[in-house]
């Protein structure tokens, strides 16, 4: 059927900051549904919250709007740009849920608006508990006994109904957040009060565990036809009971004998038409017996989501662009199949070789929170590994991951000989799934633990650890070998079963270098496959590679003009997809100047890893090995280092040292800012102004230096990223307890030991230079003072308080430093300013996280503009000789992960904690902030009680905030210092009680829902920090906004302000730029 | 213990030895289905075929009762990147290398399948020898075109010795004499799930002794591609043409079109695999089809005043389904997982 002719306009939604649950896949799919659309003549308008995406990049789509994703705003767009569809399939549950509350709310039919892709009826099939649970009965599949509970009554009532285990999923929560499996009646009382208070609509669904069965999830199409294709099955190495998000995934299905197989597709199909897709794609998880093969579906996605990324980078099949032209009407037939160039859409891919994705976790920065993986996901990225055998696969999946492991084990960073005999730990990390679970497995099995026992205990398919006994008999095989007396074959076999030479050289007691010549010598090279959707039926048009050791390379190099650009692996606290959008764009204009881009990335997340960004991609890990052997085939005329965060940065000595060309910043330069010694000595020598502080190598010293000083001091590990490990210390005593810690986090480095300077304003410049010229990218005022990490404060273009003079000198330093470090690229600089006074915090000659939302606070892409400079042209040349001046406010806002953590304080510091951001636009400063905050998710209220509690030293500050507050109708409740405070100055104050100081207390206000707002900031007393960290941990349960510094509360009372005087206009971001004036989307 | 595997170009893999030992020479095939080894394997249009399987990992869920298409192996020998150790799901009764042993199937293992796939492709299917006990290329070769001067009767070993009154659905709705080329288990099942009474002839059957059981249809299975077999049983198609309706499956297809005055011709590379997106001419519908044929009908050959092309293939545009103008009997290329068109004819 050809596409349809009766709709011109079409409102994609995208779906916000990257949260956990919700993270660059949709990016990845939204930005590919704007090109497919856009390629059939529609007229597309964007809406999303997120600035790092690709996807609103102005140029992707017609109109742009950042806006808060909200019905409101949403509307509000829909009433000015008036499009003849919205399609709501391509923003995961954020653009789904709003979509189905648009039409709820009438705004779609008052507009006339149609849902393509999925129709509301067909989302409301899959997202009912209950219709959900007809369609299925209708159509004859089983689904796990269940029932809705709204209190604990009924709840208690249901469980006598079915057997524990119970799982509890709270209604319209993202990624099984506040979920939970619950073993008896007293762990049911507990769990199901916190998951009723999870939910928004107070609703929980209670349902029959199938704990320890098998979880198998299909991808499937459907068009308007009723043509329909499976794209691909993945079985889900950790059983039910882990979230899908969590578990570690294999694509195709291992373990199902041909009859399940075919069965799962008749039901899939079965489903399809059920639920009623008629031009898009559904994900489909059943759970299956491994006994008998028994059958449940446990749920349906009627859109593209997390596994569908993971679907289309492990087969070659682009589902949301092919899902984006059957929403409008084409069919399978009528599409062809891009990496071939020679088939059509309308087929089923096949695959060989086996696909092996892993999450990576961050539970090292949230201390306190509950490492079991459960019903709730708590991984914050992935990587996707590809190999021709399961073993290959793993072990390269587990480097890809850099969390500091290079294979399956055996690489010189499992735990001691003695814990490796711990066999009484060992089966309790078994038993409990855990980050670490695959490592435990290994000691397991070495411990001479039967397959059968382990099986019994995790419920892992006996194969997958059947698989791991092959690996570590190998290993053991090898332990009796040197590198003197391996043969080449046993070394081979080692390379074909995805072993490191990180791991073999801790295993035969040599070095990397060593075990990479030896094998370099007897011809053992990496040969490069390629993923072709077919498995070599057809000679295909798209070089996609991953590498094995077998006889034949495919990866026909060409000799072209090339560069290859280093992404930045799997999304992690601090790196995310803020480097994959330079890393993009990087890609980008390589084409663009005649240059044939090379991407190598591991994260199936993200638009770096789309066939379409580069004109080669290797999906491979980002491991000195890995990239140096792709370097050996390709020959690169340059290799780009700072796009993709601290991943390539760290690998830009080894690969110099190898001969590589480094495009850019000269790593020499980078040396001299990362190491902080080096550092000191090229501040001192540009006269810049820097925090008093000294490099630490002994508990001892770093006393010493603290008592100089004086405290408080910022204390942290050399060479890390996101502020991992750095903390504000007060006294000697938490220094004592850090210093402990932190030389366990960086053997190799030094400790640093900073003054502190509080109640600093924290600046971030973003620079580009072309070694001669420098010119200043975006000056970002933080909301939030110095010592919160730069990535969780808000912050401001253009500055809203600094005057002039500060701003000029700031740039004066920026053009000093850049000169002197001969910055080729883009360069990053945080100040701090006290007293008038500038200080240069950090110096990072690269791609900063903020380079995509300065890009679209100011309408120039400065990734692109760097990228060029690499290359060799001039600022000059490119036209850009002059800082960009903004006549509208642009506010950054952090989106934090801590209602995944119970229980984990909220407080922000010095570590970097949050996931994603949001930018709010606005000709007003309120006004921009106000819809920052919205879009975070903030549920800033307009009316209410605010709770008012401040350490000494914030008294006076609070004042003002106070009495506006009052001013705009809020009533005011305080602890007595802060009351008295209050009083004094004629406000009026209602006083509560501290925790422990008599019922009812501050928390008890909090709990019953009479607390719209809080202000607290921390006072740094022991015991006042564990109740205050209470009191924030529970108002993030209450999605109750808490700030927690002074000059966050000024931002937020203006934008009350602002939204109470003005309220809310949306405007396109194409609006905002003014055409002409400067150098707009090179 | 090793193995190796020769084609007549002259291309080497070597590999390791699982399943039964020996040597094996046939034609080397592969085969793009990610699941269905055993399936494939006891498939008789697998019989003579060295079997490479493009998916690396196989074994993984051993062998079943379910999944046999004929009660032996099939296949000389299985060519794969690895063969599981273990095997692991409940339907399992033992595991693929016993089976392999038992039937004597031959396999290697270890070799670079994808290289191999590749091979085919490009330069297309050809013959080839599995060994594990000599190693000596040169022989191997000359073993391989020493067996070309060979008969084979492919036909002959797969089909039924007896005719077979396959068991009778509840409610017959049509009763079909099924002439078995090499028919495969999943056929019969099918075709009793259509509510057909299934009467199993040998292929030697002549068209009196299958018009003597007076059925209300004919259908010619699919089966090995055997083409001298075939050739010979021509006549037989065409004495039966407008006696009552007929029906050819994959193999049975090509035989139906040299009745009908069709050519044959070989494809560079067999359409083997789970995914051939196949187009009706008429109503445009598509499907996804099984194959596993090498052999088509050549399109130049046929008189469109006497057949009709009803559905090609949309990756290569090659004939997939023909009907005569003249007679009821229409030809399928694929695998049909329905048989409405015919049985409506039957009726």
């Amino acid at each position: 059927m050809p596409k349809r002719t009766d709709i011109e306009k079409i409102l994609i939604v995208g779906s916000g900051p990257i949260v956990i649950g919700q993270a660059c896949e949709f990016d990845y799919s939204g930005s590919q549904a704007c090109k497919a659309l856009r390629e059939e003549g529609y007229h597309i308008i964007l809406v999303n919250s997120n600035p790092a995406t690709i996807m609103t990049d102005p140029e992707m789509a017609d109109r742009t709007y950042i806006e808060p994703l909200t019905p409101e705003f949403v509307e509000k767009i829909i009433e000015k740009e008036r499009p003849d569809a919205i399609l709501p399939t391509l923003g995961g549950q954020t653009g789904l849920n709003i979509t189905y509350f648009l039409k709820e709310k009438g705004v779609l039919d008052k507009f006339n608006v149609e849902a393509i892709g999925a129709s509301t009826e067909a989302i409301a099939r899959a997202e009912s508990r209950k219709l959900f649970k007809d369609t299925m009965q209708s159509i004859g599949l089983a689904v796990p006994k269940s029932g809705l509970a709204y209190s604990t009554e009924e709840g208690f009532l249901l469980a006598e109904k079915i057997d524990f285990p119970l799982i509890l999923r709270p209604a319209f929560t993202l990624g099984g957040t506040g979920g939970s499996i619950v073993y008896n009646r007293e762990e049911l009382k507990v769990f199901l009060k916190r998951a009723l208070d999870f939910s928004p609509v107070h609703q929980v669904l209670i349902e029959e565990s199938v704990i320890g069965w098998k979880e198998i999830e299909f991808e499937i199409m459907r068009d308007c036809k009723d043509n329909i294709i499976i794209v691909c099955s993945m079985e889900n190495i950790d059983p039910m009971g882990v979230h899908t998000g969590d578990s570690a995934v294999v694509a195709p299905a291992q373990t199902l004998s041909t009859t399940e197989y075919n069965n799962l597709v008749d039901s899939s199909k079965k489903i399809i038409r059920a639920i009623g897709i008629t031009g898009g794609g559904a994900n489909i998880q059943y759970a299956v017996n491994p006994d008998n093969g028994d059958v449940k579906v446990i749920e349906v996605n009627p859109r593209v989501s997390r596994s569908s990324a993971l679907a289309s980078k492990a087969t070659g099949f682009p589902i949301a662009r092919v899902a984006a032209k059957l929403a409008v009407g084409l069919s399978l037939d009528e599409i062809r199949n891009d990496i071939t160039g020679k088939t059509y859409a309308f087929f089923e891919p096949t695959l060989d070789y086996c696909v092996f994705k892993i999450c990576r976790f961050a539970f090292e920065k949230f201390p306190g929170a509950d490492p079991i993986l459960g019903t709730s996901m708590k991984a914050v990225g992935e990587a996707m590994a590809i190999g021709r055998t399961f073993k290959e696969a793993l072990q390269k999946g587990i480097r890809s991951t850099e969390a500091d492991r290079y294979g399956f084990g055996a690489d010189g960073k499992d735990i001691s000989e003695e814990e490796q005999r711990n066999m009484e730990e060992i089966r309790k990390k078994l038993i409990y799934p855990n980050a670490e679970r695959f490592f435990y497995i290994r000691y397991a099995l070495q411990q001479g633990m039967e397959i059968d026992d382990i099986y019994k205990l995790t419920r892992i398919d006996r194969w997958f650890i059947h698989n791991m006994k092959e690996i570590v008999e190998l290993e053991n095989l090898l332990h009796t070998h040197s590198l003197a007396t391996i043969t080449p074959k046993l070394l081979r076999q080692a390379k074909e079963y995805g072993f490191s030479d990180i791991q073999l050289a801790y295993i035969l007691r040599c070095k990397e270098e060593q075990v990479r010549e030896k094998r370099m010598s007897a011809g053992i090279e990496a040969v490069y496959k390629l993923v072709d959707t077919c498995a070599g039926e057809v000679n295909p048009d798209k070089p996609y590679f991953y590498s094995t050791y077998e006889t034949i390379d495919e990866s026909r190099a060409r000799r072209k003009k090339k560069v290859i650009v280093l992404g930045g692996g799997p999304n992690r606290i601090g790196q995310g997809i803020e480097f994959d959008y330079c890393c993009c764009h990087a890609a980008f204009v390589l084409r663009e100047e005649g240059y044939e881009p090379i991407m190598i990335n591991c994260n199936p997340e993200t638009v770096s890893t789309d066939y379409d960004t580069s004109d080669r991609l290797y999906f491979e890990p980002l491991t000195r090995e890995d990239v140096l052997n792709i370097i050996d085939k390709e020959k690169p005329d340059g290799i780009i280092v700072q796009f993709g965060g601290q991943t390539p940065l760290n690998l830009a000595i080894p690969l110099k040292e190898a001969g590589v060309k480094i495009l850019g910043t000269s790593p020499e330069s980078i040396d001299r800012t990362e190491d902080r010694k080096r550092f000191r000595v090229l501040l001192k020598k540009l006269n810049l102004l820097q925090a008093e502080g000294s490099t630490a190598t002994s508990v001892f010293e770093a006393r010493k230096i603290a008592r100089k000083i004086e405290y408080p001091v910022l204390v942290r590990p050399s060479y890390v990223l996101g502020g991992r490990a750095m903390e504000l210390v007060y006294d000697e005593g938490e220094l004592n307890e850090f210093m402990q810690k932190a030389v366990k986090a960086s053997p190799e480095h030094p400790v640093l030991i900073d003054k502190f300077l509080e109640d600093a304003i924290e600046v971030d410049v973003d620079c580009v230079s072309d070694a001669n010229q420098a010119v200043i990218c975006g000056i970002m005022e933080h909301i939030e003072e110095a010592g919160i990490h730069s990535g969780d404060s808000a912050c401001a273009i253009p500055p809203y308080t600094l005057s002039k003079d500060i701003q000029e000198l700031m740039k004066q330093n920026t053009y000093l430093l850049a000169r002197e470090l001969k910055v080729k690229g883009l360069m990053n600089v945080q100040y701090a300013v006290k007293n008038d006074r500038v200080y240069v915090l950090e110096v990072n000659p690269r791609a900063s996280r903020t380079i995509p939302y300065v890009s679209k606070a100011t309408g120039v892409p400065w990734a692109k503009v760097a990228t060029k400079v690499m290359l060799g042209k001039s600022l000059k040349e490119l036209g850009i000789l002059k800082e960009v001046e903004v006549k509208h406010f642009a506010i950054k806002e952090a989106v934090f992960p801590f209602n995944r953590f119970p229980g984990v304080d909220t407080v922000l510091g010095p570590e970097m904690k949050s996931t994603g951001e949001v930018m709010g636009i606005d000709e007003s400063f309120g006004v921009a902030f106000m819809k920052s905050q919205i879009a975070a998710g903030q549920n800033v209220p307009l009316k209410g009680n605010v709770f008012v509690s401040v350490k000494d030293k914030d008294k006076r500050a609070i004042i003002f905030i106070v009495k506006k507050l009052v001013d705009l109708g809020f009533s005011i409740v305080a602890t007595s210092g802060t009351a008295e405070v209050l009083r004094k100055s004629g406000i009026e104050v209602q006083n509560v009680f501290k925790i422990g100081e008599g019922r009812p207390d501050v928390m008890d206000l909090v709990k019953n829902g009479e607390i719209s707002l809080i202000i607290n900031t921390p006072s740094g007393k022991k015991k006042m920090k564990q109740d205050e960290a209470k009191i924030r941990s529970e108002a993030v349960f209450q999605y109750i906004p808490v700030i927690t510094t002074i000059s966050g509360a000024q931002a937020t009372v203006n934008g009350i302000e602002a939204a109470i005087k003005k309220g809310f206009q949306v405007k396109a971001l194409q609006d905002y730029y003014e055409k002409g004036d400067r150098p707009l989307f090179l | 213990m090793e193995a190796i595997l020769v084609l007549e170009d002259g291309c080497v893999f070597e590999g390791q030895s699982f399943g039964a030992e020996g040597e094996k020479i046939g034609r080397v095939v592969f085969h793009t289905g990610m699941v269905g080894y055993q399936e494939l394997m006891t498939d008789p249009a697998c019989r003579g075929l060295l079997l490479t399987m493009a998916y690396p990992l196989m074994g993984n869920y051993g062998i079943n009762n379910q999944g046999y298409e004929s009660p032996v192996a099939q296949a000389e020998a299985l060519i794969v990147k690895e063969c599981s150790r273990i095997y692991s799901n409940w339907l399992a009764r033992e595991s693929l290398q016993d089976f392999m042993k038992k039937n004597n199937v031959v396999g290697i293992e270890g070799i670079d399948t994808r290289a191999l796939v590749v091979h085919l492709r490009d330069n297309g299917e050809m013959s080839g020898i599995v060994s594990t006990k000599d190693f000596n290329v040169e022989n191997l070769k000359e073993k391989i075109k020493a067996s070309w001067c060979e008969e084979k009767n492919l036909i002959q070993e797969v089909t039924s010795s007896e005719p077979v009154f396959w068991q009778a659905p509840e409610h017959i709705s049509c009763r079909v004499a099924l002439v078995d080329l090499g028919a495969a288990n999943s056929l019969f099942h099918n075709l009793y799930k259509a509510n057909c009474q299934v009467i199993r002839l040998p292929a030697r059957a002549s068209a009196a002794d299958i018009l003597a059981l007076n059925p209300d249809g004919i259908i010619f299975s699919a089966g090995p591609e055997d083409l001298k077999s075939l050739h010979k049983i021509v006549e037989k198609v065409k004495n039966l043409l407008g006696e009552k309706p007929l029906l050819g499956i994959s193999s049975g297809n090509l035989l139906l079109a040299l009745a009908l005055g069709a050519k044959i011709k070989q494809m560079k590379c067999g359409h083997r695999g789970v995914n051939q997106p196949v187009r009706s001419l008429k109503t445009g519908s598509v499907a996804i089809t099984l194959q596993n044929h090498c052999f088509v009908i050549d399109e130049t050959s046929i008189c469109r005043d006497d057949i009709e092309v009803s559905e090609v293939n949309m990756n290569d545009e090659s004939i997939e389904v023909i009907r005569s103008k003249n007679y009821p009997a229409l030809g399928v290329q694929y695998i049909p997982g329905d048989f409405d068109a015919f049985l409506k004819e039957c009726k």
